[in-house]
């Protein structure tokens, strides 16, 4: 779904009526680039892989380069960078076990062993907000014996807000989008003044828990909605 | 951040966010100037204040340099703070290409400045202290390292930078782009206060941030019903006034 497509749903919500209606292609882009970074940071757990790092170094800079702002490392897998896949010639990635950084230097100071590395652990190194990537330090155990090749992945923020009609939302299906639309009509909606009645129209259709997260629930079950002097527990 | 193609989510687009939310498109309300100055600028550095802790971040004229034989060194952290309680720092050799940063133990100025007068090893430190002196009121910052350094080594330092606010129309926010996003509702609800605009209105601005938000900046009193004076929306009784 592009962003075409999602302001063609939010004026079909709103009202097609492109003449008297308060607000503009640029307001709609404006909304939608808002709600789209949140759901990406909350709600999609799609993720991609960050540059490899090839390094025999037990210790080693992970994301140092442009993959974006992280939200989150789902996982880091490792290549020894000899055994690939007999059926397809690739290389076999072995997901390691994540550790806390105390614990990694605890094994590599006491026990000390030497081979392939089985667990890893991220420590915030870097997070210069004039570059355009978070940087970890990343370790792992045991200690190589050799290079390896590490794939992390990762969940970032677009690197682009959506500009363009045919810009694609960001690893959303078209239900995921659909959602968005809804939930990009509904705050507008809300901004502009339109009757809770139709705000509520607009977002029943909503799964609970995204209504529960972007705080929606009351205008979704008007007229009974949490009265007052209750407090709702986020 | 600048982001790979596209305009960026820069003052002037949070600006024009801003008064899309409080209903003024045209800009007839609050002037650019005021959006930045009193409301933009203010909401983004208390954000970053409380919020932006960023103890991984490099400040100081970094790397400084301590010399072989140094007792002590005074290290300027401008654009940023450093405490000896949570930040802490790294030393690598000056070397080309430089050597890999090491963490430094930490203990106290007096032991090392006490250890560096009576046994002085000289070798590679791997003991840091700080002592948060100051000079007319700016911090000084001096530190000491032991066993005294055989050699030039970098020292660098992790703490807290100071936020660095928006001026020109083209600055982006240095945070995430879902809190440069929630900076612009903050900053949109304190204009909707001081236009004095409905409450409706208020809680459709602040409705989209999360609670912990709203409670930071105490923005759930002014949008109770007990404080408006207006007909809410609501279709039951109204329950306790």
């Amino acid at each position: 779904m592009t962003l075409a497509d999602v302001e063609t749903r939010v004026r079909n919500y709103l009202g097609p009526d492109t003449v008297e209606a308060p607000y503009s292609q640029a307001d709609i882009w404006t909304f939608v680039n808002e709600a789209h970074h949140e759901y990406v940071a909350r709600f999609t757990n799609s993720w991609k892989y960050g540059t490899i790092m090839n390094t025999s170094d037990q210790a080693f800079l992970m994301g140092d380069d442009v993959d974006g702002q992280w939200i989150e490392c789902e996982g880091v897998d490792a290549w020894d960078n000899v055994t690939v896949d007999p059926s397809t010639g690739q290389p076999v990635y072995v997901p390691l076990r994540r550790a806390s950084e105390g614990q990694v230097l605890f094994m590599t100071r006491s026990r000390g062993d030497v081979g392939r590395p089985n667990t890893y652990s991220l420590a915030l190194r870097d997070n210069n907000p004039f570059a355009t990537r978070t940087r970890f330090r990343c370790r792992v155990y045991p200690i190589p014996d050799g290079s390896y090749r590490y794939r992390p992945r990762i969940r970032t923020f677009p690197q682009t807000e959506l500009y363009q009609a045919a810009n694609p939302l960001l690893n959303m299906d078209d239900e995921q989008g659909e959602q968005l639309s809804a939930m990009v009509a509904a705050r507008m909606a809300e901004t502009f003044g339109y009757a809770i009645r139709d705000i509520a129209a607009l977002t029943r259709f909503l799964p609970d828990t995204l209504a529960a997260e972007l705080d929606i629930a009351n205008a979704r079950s008007w007229p009974f909605s949490t009265p007052r002097g209750v407090e709702t527990v986020q | 951040m600048t982001w790979l193609g596209g305009p960026d989510y820069d003052l002037n687009a949070m600006r024009a966010h801003g008064r899309i939310l409080i209903r003024d498109p045209n800009g007839d309300a609050i002037s650019d100037a005021e959006w930045r100055d009193n409301y933009i600028n203010p909401a983004y550095e208390e954000w970053w204040r409380n919020f932006e802790e960023r103890p991984g971040q490099l400040v100081g004229p970094g790397p400084a340099t301590i010399s072989p034989g140094m007792r002590t060194q005074g290290i300027p952290t401008p654009g940023g703070d450093f405490n000896d309680v949570v930040y802490r720092l790294t030393i690598q050799t000056a070397t080309v290409p430089l050597g890999r940063e090491e963490g430094v133990r930490q203990t106290e100025f007096n032991r090392i400045r006490d250890l560096q007068e009576t046994e002085g090893r000289i070798g590679r430190p791997d003991q840091w202290a700080h002592a948060g002196l100051t000079t007319a009121g700016v911090p000084t910052h001096t530190f000491a390292f032991y066993p005294l350094p055989d050699q030039i080594y970098y020292v660098n330092l992790y703490g807290r930078p100071h936020v660095t606010l928006l001026g020109l129309g083209s600055d982006i926010a240095q945070i995430d782009p879902v809190s440069q996003r929630r900076v612009t509702r903050i900053a949109s609800y304190r204009a909707g206060l001081d236009l004095k605009i409905r409450g409706q209105q208020l809680d459709a601005i602040i409705r989209p941030l999360p609670a912990w938000v709203r409670a930071h900046f105490a923005m759930d009193y002014s949008t109770q019903g007990k404080a408006l004076d207006q007909a809410d929306t609501r279709g039951y009784a109204r329950i306790g006034g």
